[in-house]
Formats: structure tokens, sequence, C-alpha cells
């Protein structure tokens, strides 16, 4: 008995104490609210410039070199912007025949907040074409793609860096060759690839994290 | 008829003695009566958030200098990082700021900010203050972590140190008599998997208390 009183006190200090914690503590909280807003990479093509010309392998120089041979109009060209899709420029040749030679200045424009870079370029053969090979030129500014049927040049300044806002162009040849085959139909592809400014990647890798169309 | 016999004289006498000296006792005490009256002043616990300096830019090239320095690569300034401090509610029981809203706009991966801030004591009561604890931050998206100046050594705090000078070890646990204040950065970093026009949201509470009381954790007392 005569411990039970001492420890039943302790009990009850304890107790009032923990009553003590609960509700005796002052405190005051501060908060730190953080807001991240991403920015985008995006560019769209806005236009183009293009001509027939003669003087294949070599580009026109003067005034006879334009058009198409003995100043006839057999072949037709088109290259548009994608209705649904402004990121796609469709560029069409037809009624090419051997000799058909095409040169265009596209324009594209960086729409995005972010800067970039144009990290890579690709021209990849497409139905029809066959015995591609693909050189890169000029430490890669310059891709040709020779084929059978249709030789493909896409020139662009790789690594060159574009601010929001800011156009940019490139250039694409397309020369039909001899072996091209009547009433057919040749497909091709070309990609540039943007990637913000301030990451290092090779083309590959800057296609590979590209959304696909 | 013979008549009822008179008391004596002596007694007579002396029962008039008892009743004056009654009388006497009831008028003739004299007392004082000695009163205690009790006023308690409670102090208040109370604590304010301040910013020192917003530093944009890689790690390695801000510096704690006491100057918003703007550091993103090859010189540009495409993203926007701003620390304001509110008053909410501003009324007499949270005097001061007591929160700070960071926001980063235009965010790329590979951005960071670093927002050093203070805490400090503007009650009247010694405090002291708890590690922040974060919630809401998407990892994928985002590292924000409170560090040593921009070294990344982790957590808060660290006593003030002229600019240019490194602070010392962390302080996990600081107390701050009355006007006190502690010191610490809080790094918010996008990471490469964030997601472009995108937002991402986080929260940081840092709890004061009296400095008396329990030590032990209180995040179950956040909000």
């Amino acid at each position: 008995m005569r411990h039970v009183v001492p420890t039943s006190v302790v009990i009850l200090l304890v107790a009032l104490g923990t009553v003590g914690v609960g509700y005796g503590l002052w405190a005051k909280t501060l908060t730190i609210e953080g807001q991240v807003h991403t920015g985008s990479v995006d560019a769209r093509w806005t236009g183009r410039v293009c001509s027939e010309f003669n003087s294949w392998p070599d580009l026109p120089k003067d005034d006879e070199d334009d058009g198409e041979a003995e100043g006839k109009d057999v072949g037709e060209w088109s290259v548009t912007i994608d209705p649904d899709d402004d990121q796609i420029l469709h560029f069409t040749l037809v009624n090419g025949y051997p000799s058909y030679a095409v040169d265009c200045q596209v324009h594209f424009k960086v729409e995005g907040t972010i800067p970039v870079v144009v990290r890579g370029t690709s021209i990849i053969p497409g139905n029809g074409l066959t015995h591609c090979t693909l050189d890169d030129l000029d430490s890669g500014n310059k891709k040709i793609l020779r084929c059978d049927q249709l030789t493909v040049i896409f020139t662009d300044n790789l690594g060159s860096q574009l601010h929001p806002g800011e156009e940019a162009a490139s250039s694409v040849t397309v020369h039909v060759e001899q072996a091209a085959e009547q009433e057919a139909r040749y497909e091709f592809d070309i990609g540039v690839c943007l990637a913000q400014w301030n990451e290092e990647a090779t083309a590959a890798e800057c296609f590979a994290a590209a959304p696909s169309h | 008829m013979e008549g009822r016999k008179a008391l004596p004289t002596t007694t007579v006498l002396l029962i008039l003695a008892v009743a004056l000296a009654t009388v006497g006792v009831g008028y003739g005490l004299w007392s004082k009566v000695l009163t205690i009256e009790g006023t308690v002043y409670t102090g208040e616990v109370n604590a304010v958030l301040s910013i020192e300096e917003i530093d944009e830019g890689d790690a390695s090239l801000v510096s704690d200098n006491g100057i918003n320095e703007d550091k993103e690569i090859e010189g540009k300034d495409v993203g926007e990082c701003t620390a304001e401090l509110i008053d909410v509610p501003p009324d007499l029981v949270n005097k001061g700021p007591q929160l700070m809203r960071i926001t980063i706009r235009n965010g790329y991966p590979s951005f960071s900010c670093f927002v050093n801030f203070n805490v400090q004591n503007l009650g009247t009561i010694p405090i002291k203050v708890d590690q922040p604890v974060l919630s809401g931050v998407d990892p994928d998206a985002l590292d924000v972590a409170f560090i040593k100046g921009s070294l990344g050594a982790g957590g808060c705090y660290y006593n003030e140190e002229p600019p240019g000078v490194p602070v010392g070890d962390v302080i996990p646990h600081p107390q701050l008599e009355p006007e006190d204040m502690i010191f610490c950065t809080i790094w918010v970093h996008v990471r490469q998997q964030a997601s472009q026009s995108a937002t991402y949201t986080f929260v940081a509470r840092v709890l004061a208390h009296q400095w008396n009381e329990f030590s032990g954790p209180h995040e179950s007392l956040l909000p």
C-alpha cells in the first residue's frame, strides 16, 4: 500500500503532462507553396519557295537553268503544309520523268517558348525506292539519299540555334533518275529534329524523344 | 408579601463588566485583509518567412551572395523563377508573412531555382523550428529539396553568414529567441521527364513551436 500512492501520483502527473502537450503546444505553421509551369518546344512549317531546273547535278546558276528542258511544262510539283498538322510538309511530284528536278527552300518557325537547336535531319526512303544509300556531307549539314529512282538532297544547319518566334530555311532538292519507272509512285520522308537548346542530344536521341505524327 | 430578593451588588457589577467587555471585543478588533490579484499576460508564438535571394541556373554557376542571379545556360533568360511573401490571413493572430509562393514560368528540363529564405521568430516566446515537410511533389517532373546553399547537402537550417561566406553545418531543430532568424535554401529543379506546357505544384510546411514543449516531430499538427 505504501507504494500505491506514489505510483498513482506519477501516473496522474504523466497523464496531465500528456494533456498539457496536446493542448498547450503553441505553434505556428509557415507554408511554402510552389508552382512550376513548364514551357514548350514547338515549331511548324510556314512555307516554301520552289522552282524546277534543268542543270542537274548542278543547281541553277542563271535563268537558262530554270524550268524544264526546252521550256516545257511537263512535270508538276506541289509542296503543301498538312492542313491537320502543320509539322508535316507534303512534297509531291506529278508526271515526273527522268531528269525532272525541283529545288525548294522550305521555311519553319519556332512556335514554342524555349529556344531550340537543330539536332538532326534524316531522309528515309519509302515505297518504291530501291538500292538507296544515304551520305552525310558537310559535317552532316547536307544529306543525300541516292536511290535507283530518285535522288533527294536535304541541306540544313545542324546545331543552329533558334529563339521563340524565329524562322529558318532548309533546302530540298529532288531529281528523278533514269531508272524510274513510268506510272510509278515513289515516297520518302525528311525529318528535322529540334530540341531545347540546353540539352546535348544526338540526332538519334532527338528523333527518339520526339512525339510521332 | 415578601418581594424577590435582589442580586447582590457584587454580582450585578460582575455581570455588567462581562457584558461591557463583550461589547468591547466586537468594536475593538483591528484587522487587515491582504489581497493578491492575479493577471497573466501570455506571450505569443509567431514566426514569419522572409526572402534573401533568388537564383536561377545551374548549381555550379550561382552563389549565395545576396544578389538575385540569372545564370541559365549560355546566358539566356528563358525560365523565370519568382518568390513572393503573402500575409494570410492578415489578422492579429497571423502577424507577418507566413506563406511564400514560389512560381517558375516557362520552365524546361535542367532549369533550377534556388530560393534562400529565413525563418524569424517574431513572437515573444522562444521557439523551435521543425524541418520543412514537403508534399505534392511529382518525382518524375521535379526535384524539390532543402539544401545547404547550392551544394546539395540535405536539410535546413543554417546560421546566416555574410555574403560569400559558406554556411556551417545543418542545425536540424534550431531554437530561436525572439527576433532571431535562421536560414535555409529550397531548390526546385525541372527534371528530364517533365512534360511540356504542364503545371506542377508542391507545398512545404514549416512548424514552429514554443521551445519548452515536446521536441518530437509535429507532422500530425500540420494542416
